[in-house]
């Protein structure tokens, strides 16, 4: 029998295993190398070796311990993903269900700030996770809060579907995307 | 015992939507599994760091 909070814990790990095989299947090279897990005690102890982001805008403005911590104790529809090569820490994510489940959000996405074997792939790997989980709860939206902006960086989250404004609210600096049915 | 037995149906109710959901799941990735290996192979820009949420504020 299961409580509300294991089905999402359920639900969160047959998204991260279902997003490791489809990217493996896509890029077969990644096999043996490409790790999806929860943001655990490796992953934040990983993450506080990276260095800062040289450039200002491209800096941090949370702790991910913190938030973990937060989500973790506030939100049971919540997501977290920590993206590895093998042993190397590359990209972190936390987003969570709106109250009436009509979006999955990613709330708070970092690449490592340095050239790193998965870079071009953190986004995408992320965006499935979000979408496979709205998939589950039968979020109607994904959406990625406070993209970062940059002309080419913008392009980027609309080429990959995140071409809507938020329709709940034209003030919010969100980019939605719709998941299909 | 009415609390006893509403939870055991909650429970049994959770299980089966736990199973629908991952049902979901994957029909919906069987669907967008194209859709899935065109995002995979885009050409990203080169970016590193903060990719969504709040930057760091500027003192």
């Amino acid at each position: 029998m299961l409580s509300r909070r294991h089905k999402y814990e359920v639900i969160r790990q047959q998204v991260l295993l279902l997003t490791l095989q489809e990217t493996v299947q896509n890029l077969p090279e990644l096999a043996g190398y490409l790790r999806l897990t929860t943001i655990n005690a490796d992953a934040l102890q990983s993450w506080k070796n990276w260095p800062e982001a040289e450039d200002v805008q491209r800096q941090i403005g949370w702790d991910w311990h913190e938030v973990r911590s937060r989500y973790r104790r506030n939100h049971p529809a919540s997501i977290e993903l920590a993206i590895w090569f093998d042993e190397s820490l590359c990209g972190l994510m936390i987003g969570k269900a709106s109250r009436g489940k009509l979006v999955v959000k990613i709330n708070y996405l970092q690449g490592l700030p340095i050239d790193h074997p998965l870079k071009g792939v953190i986004l995408p790997i992320a965006a499935r996770c979000a979408e496979h989980f709205a998939a589950a709860i039968e979020a109607k939206w994904v959406a990625i809060q406070d993209p970062m902006e940059e002309p080419g960086l913008l392009d980027y989250y609309r080429d990959l579907g995140f071409d809507q404004t938020d329709p709940f609210d034209h003030l919010n600096n969100a980019l939605f995307k719709l998941v299909e049915d | 015992m009415a609390a006893l037995e509403n939870t055991a149906k909650d429970h049994t109710n959770q299980d089966d939507n736990l199973d629908e959901a991952l049902l979901r799941m994957k029909k919906h990735a069987d669907k967008t599994r194209s859709s899935f290996a065109r995002m995979l192979k885009l050409k990203a820009p080169s970016v590193t760091g903060r990719l969504a949420g709040p930057a760091k504020p500027t003192k």
